[in-house]
């Protein structure tokens, strides 16, 4: 007996209909073509996070303490390295080797793998790694996992079981990281959608941002500190491996969050060092541009405090 | 299990070639396996409740066929009806009654605490607990044969494609196909495989990219203007009937490729020229459901016009209802009632201008938009601000013209074939053109849920009914 019957009818019915799905299929072929050429122009993030490699050889390259910025969107919009230059030159430090891998909305588990994949892998490593945050969940397991990024952008094959054995569990997921390694279309989805939805919607970023906003005020008030670090242990314990000097900087925020207590002791347990650059003088809440980020000047005035909490630490290592 | 989920697809494609190569007896043990791994993916504890659910009306069903006696056979029909409600009400009305009740004699200065029980809801418990009662009551009224294969029957209660949220199908239909062996045609296959398209894309592109602006709208409304609910409003017409809708097509389109029929749930509902239209063709397997075991047997039409609108309102408050235990399912039912009675004078005047019957159609979607307010409103003071607003504020704003936009994005193709079909009065009418629009819709909907599913992946809405 056979379930799909096989009468000539059916024949010419199923045959005509593989032919839509090849057709189809070769559609999404071609814009999976289309999209691989073009990959890193799909957004000034995707663009900085191709040049990491780059950035990692000319720390590898350059004088020593080297210097490695890890963050995201806030490290990359505050922290001003023509300002820590300057400020380290006041105290008898002339040439600072440092790099920002910053990539946009990122956290600890992004970091992670940007540092194993860029950074020990080519076996530039740097001597010091200064992270910004600004609120529990960049640092804790709570963050979400963008999973197409992570498998795309940051993690390398071989770091797949790693992935799956800590950080991606579900099995939908688990497939959704494969699909995004294997295909552009999938993995840059979303640099895509936000590409032609800021082309084809009036009001797109507006609007985008609004309903953030207001979803905003609804999840501030959902929020609770059941924070828990083992992404962060996890992270640390690849540093104490290569005897980086890791240095966690609580960055000035418009809204000072409550740390969870577990934060600082985990960051101190595991060999890190804590700043807390929440109330940089000259710092206030007039600073911030849309609600988010430092003023020119203040990002210049916050850079030169970070440089004067690390001054001790980079005289160590020179 | 999720439709929308990769895991979901591995899972059908090795039924899909079980199905295959088994012989018929074969496929209906797999099935039923499979079932029982569908819904035990989300929580294999709730099996129990749908093998009692199963053995109860199997067992009712036969105690029913097995004896003459009138009383004897009302008793056991009463059993199941009891049971399955019992379970329903445990399970779904037990927290929000005993709230009412807490709060009723508090009121009236008794005060009671209430009895703690934190209760989750099964999934898909409404849909397979009618689906059981029907089959019962069936038997009962001898328009159904008693099933004596338990094996055949719990397939016929968990097959899984429409298992969690219907179509909630009667056993007339589904046992049959169920008992005969079954083959997958050309034709079924590519019903299917259209059915599917358009379900993930109704459900992907559609439901989910709404899911965001519909979240934020209804639940920041003091922050609003009018136009921006109304945005909110339309955005949630689209994405619960994207989301249900689509569920059923794939139920449908999945089920196609195992060689079974299901029902249409779903047919252009925003088509509707009337809120009786409008019944006819949104949840089809539930309206039609609701009027076969409550509507015509509270007296339907029959008699006189009191007992007609008692019967309308009646039914449509307990159909709200069963949505889900909260006031706004229940005035929302309330709502479609009272609609129902005050359209019906017009329900058969025939609107044959084009012009007319788009009027209709808009006035009808409008009519249904304000019932939606009441639906998704998390309370009714919610819904009273935000239909206030919508009233009395109506210049466009930014936000509201974004959001618009999106639907128009979003939605707009999938309008523009239901309109399409509606017009052509085929509701698959892509499948009888030459197959080139095929490949542009096929593509064109393949492409859109590659590049455009949301971040966050939300379940079906209607899971949680």
């Amino acid at each position: 007996m056979h379930f799909f019957t096989s009468d000539s009818n059916t024949r010419q019915l199923i045959r005509q209909e593989m032919k839509v799905i090849a057709i189809t299929l070769l559609a999404a072929l071609s814009a999976e073509i289309a999209l691989r050429l073009n990959e890193n122009n799909l957004s000034l993030n995707l663009r900085h996070i191709s040049e990491i490699p780059a950035l990692a050889r000319q720390l590898h390259y350059g004088a020593r303490p080297r210097i490695l910025f890890l963050g995201n969107s806030y490290t990359r919009r505050d922290t001003d390295l023509q300002s820590m230059a300057e400020s380290l030159k006041t105290h008898g430090i002339s040439n600072l080797n440092a790099v920002k891998a910053v990539p946009d909305a990122t956290s600890i588990i992004d970091w992670h793998y940007t540092f194993q994949t860029f950074f020990e892998h080519t076996k530039n490593v740097p001597d010091i790694v200064v992270i910004g945050f600004t609120i529990n969940r960049h640092l804790s397991d709570k963050s979400p996992i963008d999973v197409r990024l992570l498998s795309r952008r940051f993690c390398r094959i071989q770091y797949v079981t790693e992935v799956f054995r800590h950080d991606i569990t579900d099995a939908d997921k688990r497939i959704l990281f494969l699909l995004s390694r294997a295909s552009s279309v999938v993995g840059n989805q979303y640099h895509v959608r936000q590409r032609l939805l800021d082309k084809i919607i009036p009001n797109y970023r507006f609007g985008a941002q609004e309903i953030n906003r207001l979803s905003r005020i609804q999840t501030t008030a959902e929020q609770n500190n059941n924070h828990t670090f083992t992404r962060l242990e996890r992270f640390m314990a690849l540093m104490r491996k290569h005897g980086i000097i890791t240095v966690f900087v609580a960055m000035p925020a418009p809204r000072q969050e409550y740390f969870h207590p577990k934060l600082e002791s985990t960051i101190i347990e595991s060999g890190g060092i804590f700043i807390d650059c929440r109330s940089v003088p000259g710092i206030n809440s007039g600073s911030f541009i849309d609600g988010c980020y430092l003023n020119k000047s203040s990002a210049k005035t916050y850079s030169s405090y970070l440089a004067e909490q690390l001054v001790d630490i980079i005289k160590k290592i020179q | 299990m999720l439709f929308n989920s990769w895991i979901f697809w591995i899972f059908f494609a090795i039924v899909l070639v079980l199905a295959h190569v088994l012989p018929h007896r074969g496929q209906n043990r797999m099935l039923l396996v499979a079932s029982c791994i569908f819904y035990a993916w989300w929580d294999w504890r709730f099996l129990s409740l749908i093998a009692i659910s199963t053995l109860v009306d199997y067992l009712a069903a036969i105690g029913i066929s097995s004896t003459g006696n009138t009383k004897r056979r009302k008793i056991f029909c009463l059993i199941s009806v009891c049971v399955n409600l019992s379970i329903l009400g445990i399970f779904k009305y037990y927290g929000f009654f005993a709230a009412q009740l807490t709060q009723l004699f508090n009121v009236s200065g008794l005060h009671v605490s209430q009895p703690s029980l934190n209760i989750i809801l099964p999934l898909g418990i409404s849909f397979y607990t009618f689906q059981t009662m029907s089959y019962t009551i069936d038997v009962f009224k001898g328009k159904m044969q008693v099933e004596r294969n338990l094996f055949d029957f719990a397939l016929y209660v968990s097959f899984f494609p429409q298992l969690v949220a219907g179509p909630i199908e009667r056993s007339s239909r589904l046992l049959p196909q169920i008992k005969q062996p079954r083959h997958c045609n050309g034709h079924d296959f590519a019903t299917g495989l259209y059915l599917i398209i358009t379900g993930l894309f109704m459900k992907i592109v559609v439901a989910d990219n709404m899911a965001p602006i519909v979240n934020t709208i209804f639940s920041s409304v003091s922050e609003l203007r009018g136009a921006d609910c109304w945005m909110g409003t339309y955005a949630f017409a689209f994405q619960i009937y994207g989301d249900f809708a689509g569920y059923s097509a794939i139920a449908c389109g999945t089920a196609k490729w195992l060689g079974f029929d299901l029902m249409t749930n779903f047919q252009t509902p925003y088509f509707a020229t009337s809120p009786d239209n409008f019944w006819r063709r949104w949840h089809i397997s539930l309206s039609t459901w609701l009027r076969d075991y409550l509507y015509i047997p509270l007296g339907g039409n029959r008699k006189g016009r009191f007992a007609t609108c008692r019967n309308l309102v009646l039914t449509m408050l307990l159909g709200g209802l069963w949505h889900g235990a909260n006031w706004t399912f229940a005035v929302w039912g309330l709502y479609h009632g009272i609609l129902l009675i005050v359209t019906r004078p017009f329900r058969n005047k025939n609107s044959s201008g084009l012009l007319l019957r788009f009027l209709r159609v808009i006035l009808t979607f409008h009519l249904v938009c304000i019932g939606w307010v009441i639906f998704r409103s998390p309370t009714m003071a919610g819904a009273i601000t935000m239909l206030r607003l919508m009233a009395t504020d109506l210049h466009a704003t930014p936000l509201s013209v974004y959001g618009i936009s999106l639907i128009a994005f979003f939605a707009g193709p999938m309008l523009f074939l239901e309109a399409w079909s509606a017009y052509k009065n085929d509701s698959a009418r892509l499948l009888s053109t030459h197959w080139l629009p095929r490949v542009i819709v096929y593509s064109y909907f393949t492409l859109m849920i590659m590049l455009f599913q949301p971040e966050t992946s939300n379940a079906f809405l209607y899971f949680r009914f």
